[in-house]
């Protein structure tokens, strides 16, 4: 990889012309590639024949992995990008590719910082009692918005109690949970 | 994709819904909060407007960012379960090119005589144990009557005829770890044999009288499994029919015991309890995955016999049931030739194990021309493979992987075709494990169960069964055996356990590989800075390992990076250390041996075992010099005899010429590192 340089960053080519380096568009180029192998690992996953494609149920999946927080109708406007009429049901790799890098590079779905995520439950916490219980999640999170169904409920309800005996959630301490960053 | 209903009749927690669509749920009207808002809005005051919106915002905050935190854990449970599939496969494919290695080495003139000479010996004891075909000399060698049931024996007594009584009392003696007595095994099975021998190749299942059936995947020795299934759908009886779709022994540790349960069941209960042969139902196979260690281990002096009798046994198995006239159950699956009429005709006994059937190993070492074989009997040998070792695909059409592989790939195109020839509805089979305990594929004509819960990990997978009942769809049962908790583990629970275990199986596949991939890392390392990129390192290890996995994924799992983002790549082998017992200074040379030599195990032991007719566990040296130094030229390792005779010896174990091979293999371990890796600075 290593070529010799002058002071000028120019590169002497095999006949000894030499072309001036543009690292700009270098660095573009390389983060480009490094964003397409990210982007490509994370599809390859749920490529269960690897033939190139993935059914469209995993889509949501495989775009939190990378890292993004879309609501579930921000997923299904990205899923409608990148379907093909002819099969509805999976998503091919360079769809994929196209309209991800596209999404990345803008930095589009970063969520919200983790202050904004504690005040949420401060907004629902109508009585300012600093937790909320088990009643009052279910009646927001299972009815409203974006429901949950009973499963992922249950695996709330499993992460964000602070035992299992007093129905309580503490929601401060529980808002680092959410926001792990995975090790990437 | 699952859309069938399926009850768990008590484990609640544990079943999943059906998968989401990213749609969002018609309970609730609109997708997007604003839209939402603009129908509920109109109707308030201002400031109960700005409330509304705030609350609602607040709601999908959490919502959004749980799915999220959910969505992580699904991908590391996506990953682990990629490596175990990986690992699997790749072993798999191990076995079948070993196989194929072997036959070619039979019909080449081979330039080495040694090699030809293992072969054979392999080949021919992969054919039969014991060329025992004869009726008279099969009842001498494994008559119960030889073997005496001493005064001491405190285990089960089981005596003819064999009833219900004896199915409890068995059940009741396996919960508790007993081991049946050898006597009573040889019973059992000569009973059990007795009665397969006057089965047709294809079970005729009716729901007519009982209104159903329930059909059982694989077990794979999972004592644990089978008693939860009995527990939720009831013991088998008359009223209560049970079809095993095979691979009930091999890879658990209590074959035998399911295997004999199953096999009391169908004495007592002859007309409404079937058994459908595996590919694991075959003494090749055993000879790799676990069965014989077992029998060997169980049963000492008696091992021969039993494995003798189960060879036979095997061979008289069903290759199929049919219930109704029109739902097909077989182990594996189908292919563009499967022909109902044809199978009919087969004389199945022939094929005392099914991957490598007597006709294509000659008697002795001179003859050998595969070539000769008719062209009918290869096919016939292709109907009974295809049933036991066939796997669907998803895109159309049908490819074998050889006569000598196992079985073919095949696609939509192939199950409608069979479907409609034979006018059946439904494909069930199993062979491969789901996640969910089954599956459903090709337009939902094809149903795959499987009945091992937990089979690569604590939390692995789940386990299923089927009830197949007169004029309703399939009913699915999951279920999971958890030996030490009651308490059912969460999502977040199981994903660690899984993950877990894959991690540590592929720091052991680093350690086992370490010469040669420090080797590799030193080539692109040519300013010695210790450190290489992130991609340098997946493709090394990919191909190193020639393992193809999201390597980046799990990078922070397996290795330290630095500030900079490159790979330490020393800290590849941190965790994980190969050890072997030897008194004598190490070098380079004879841990890269040492490592060819853990990585071949399950190769090795095979062979050896194979080698080993009278099950002692003992062969010559040269018998084992001339193995490793054979396989050596299979894989591209270079065993070279002169050294492994070496280690051999300073193992302390050569007497006499013979070598333990059980002992030797067992030298070879993979030790946890406690200390952990100091940053150099």
């Amino acid at each position: 990889m290593a070529t010799s340089t002058d002071a000028t960053g120019a590169v002497p080519d095999q006949e000894n012309r030499v072309t001036l380096r543009d690292p700009i568009r270098e660095s573009e180029e390389r983060a480009n590639q490094a964003r397409i192998k990210r982007l490509t690992d994370a599809f390859n996953v749920f490529d269960q024949e690897s033939n190139n494609t993935i059914p469209s149920t995993e889509l949501g999946t495989v775009i939190r992995s990378l890292g993004l927080v879309p609501t579930e109708g921000e997923l299904q406007d990205i899923l409608s990008e990148m379907s093909d009429d002819s099969n509805p049901d999976s998503i091919h790799l360079e769809r994929f590719l196209n309209v991800m890098n596209m999404i990345l590079k803008d930095r589009r779905y970063q969520g919200e910082p983790e202050s904004k995520i504690l005040r949420a439950f401060q907004v629902l916490d109508t009585q300012n009692n600093g937790y909320l219980t088990e009643e009052e999640f279910r009646n927001y999170l299972c009815k409203e918005g974006e429901p949950f169904n009973e499963e992922e409920f249950q695996d709330f309800m499993t992460i964000a109690l602070d035992d299992e005996t007093n129905h309580k959630c503490t929601y401060k301490d529980f808002v680092q949970h959410l926001v792990v960053e995975e090790n990437d | 994709m699952f859309s069938e209903r399926w009850l768990c009749f008590c484990c609640p927690p544990m079943h999943k819904s059906p998968r989401r669509t990213i749609v969002a749920p018609i309970e609730q009207n609109p997708i997007q909060p604003e839209s939402r808002l603009q129908l509920q809005t109109s109707r308030l005051s201002n400031r109960q407007k700005q409330k509304s919106e705030l609350h609602l915002a607040a709601v999908v905050i959490i919502q959004t960012w749980f799915r999220r935190r959910r969505a992580l854990f699904e991908i590391r449970r996506k990953t682990a379960w990629t490596i175990y599939q990986n690992i699997e496969y790749a072993g798999e494919q191990n076995q079948l090119k070993l196989y194929n290695f072997f036959l070619e080495l039979m019909q080449t003139v081979s330039k080495n005589p040694r090699d030809a000479t293992v072969a054979a010996k392999v080949l021919r004891r992969s054919s039969s144990l014991s060329g025992l075909t004869e009726e008279l000399e099969l009842k001498q060698l494994t008559s119960p009557t030889i073997i005496n049931v001493e005064s001491s024996y405190q285990g089960p007594h089981i005596d003819k005829p064999i009833n219900r009584e004896h199915f409890e009392a068995l059940i009741l003696a396996f919960q508790r770890g007993e081991l049946l007595h050898a006597h009573y095994v040889l019973l059992i099975l000569h009973e059990l044999r007795h009665i397969l021998k006057n089965l047709p190749n294809i079970n005729i299942v009716s729901t007519h009288q009982t209104t159903c059936v329930t059909v059982v995947g694989d077990l794979h020795g999972s004592l644990a499994d089978l008693m939860i299934i009995f527990h939720k759908n009831g013991l088998p009886s008359n009223e209560n029919p049970y079809i095993f779709n095979g691979d009930i022994v091999d890879r658990g540790f209590q074959s035998i015991e399911v295997f004999l349960l199953i096999s009391v069941a169908l004495i007592v209960y002859p007309n409404n309890i079937y058994l459908n042969r595996g590919n694991h139902e075959d003494h090749v196979l055993n000879l790799r995955y676990g069965f014989m260690k077992e029998i060997i281990h169980k049963y000492k002096s008696h091992a021969t016999r039993l494995l003798h009798l189960f060879e036979n046994i095997y061979s008289w198995l069903p290759v199929a049931s049919l219930i109704d006239d029109h739902i097909f159950v077989t182990h594996g699956g189908i292919s563009n030739i499967t022909d109902l009429t044809i199978i009919n005709q087969i004389k199945r006994q022939k094929y005392v194990s099914v991957l490598s059937p007597s006709f294509i190993i000659p008697p002795n070492e001179d003859e050998f021309q595969i070539g000769n074989i008719p062209n009918d009997l290869l096919l016939e040998w292709r109907q009974i493979l295809d049933l036991l070792w066939s796997d669907p695909k998803q895109s159309d059409g049908c490819e074998p992987n050889t006569y000598r592989g196992g079985g073919c790939y095949w696609g939509p195109d192939v199950t409608n075709d069979i479907l409609e020839k034979h006018k059946w509805s439904l494909l069930i089979r199993s062979h491969e494990c789901k996640e969910e305990g089954f599956d459903y594929t090709h337009d939902k004509k094809v149903l795959t169960v499987f009945s091992a819960s937990n089979y690569y990990a604590v939390g692995s997978n789940r386990g299923a069964y089927v009830k197949v009942i007169t004029n309703q769809p399939p009913l699915i049962v999951q279920f999971v055996s958890t030996k030490s908790s009651h308490k059912s583990l969460t999502l977040w629970e199981r994903v660690s356990h899984v993950e877990e275990q894959a991690i540590q199986n592929l720091l052991e596949k680093f350690s086992v590989n370490q010469n040669r991939l420090i080797r590799e890392f030193a080539v692109v390392d040519r300013k010695k800075t210790g450190r290489i990129s992130i991609n340098e390192w997946c493709d090394i290890v990919s191909r190193v390992l020639n393992l193809h996995l999201p390597w980046r994924t799990l990078k922070s799992r397996l290795v330290q990076t630095d500030s900079d983002g490159s790979i330490i790549y020393e800290s590849t082998f941190r965790f994980k250390q190969l050890q072997f017992t030897l008194n004598v200074p190490t070098s380079e040379r004879r841990t890269s041996l040492c490592q060819a030599i853990y990585r071949n195990k399950d190769l090795l032991e095979t062979v050896f075992r194979a080698i080993d007719k009278d099950n002692s566990g003992v062969i010559s040296m040269k018998e084992f010099t001339d193995v490793c130094v054979s396989l050596g030229h299979h894989n591209g390792t270079k065993f070279d005899g002169k050294q492994i005779m070496d280690l051999a010896a300073s193992i302390d174990l050569d007497k006499n010429g013979v070598i333990d091979f059980n002992e030797f293999l067992e030298a070879f371990r993979i030790v946890d590192i406690t200390d952990h890796f100091d940053d150099e600075s």
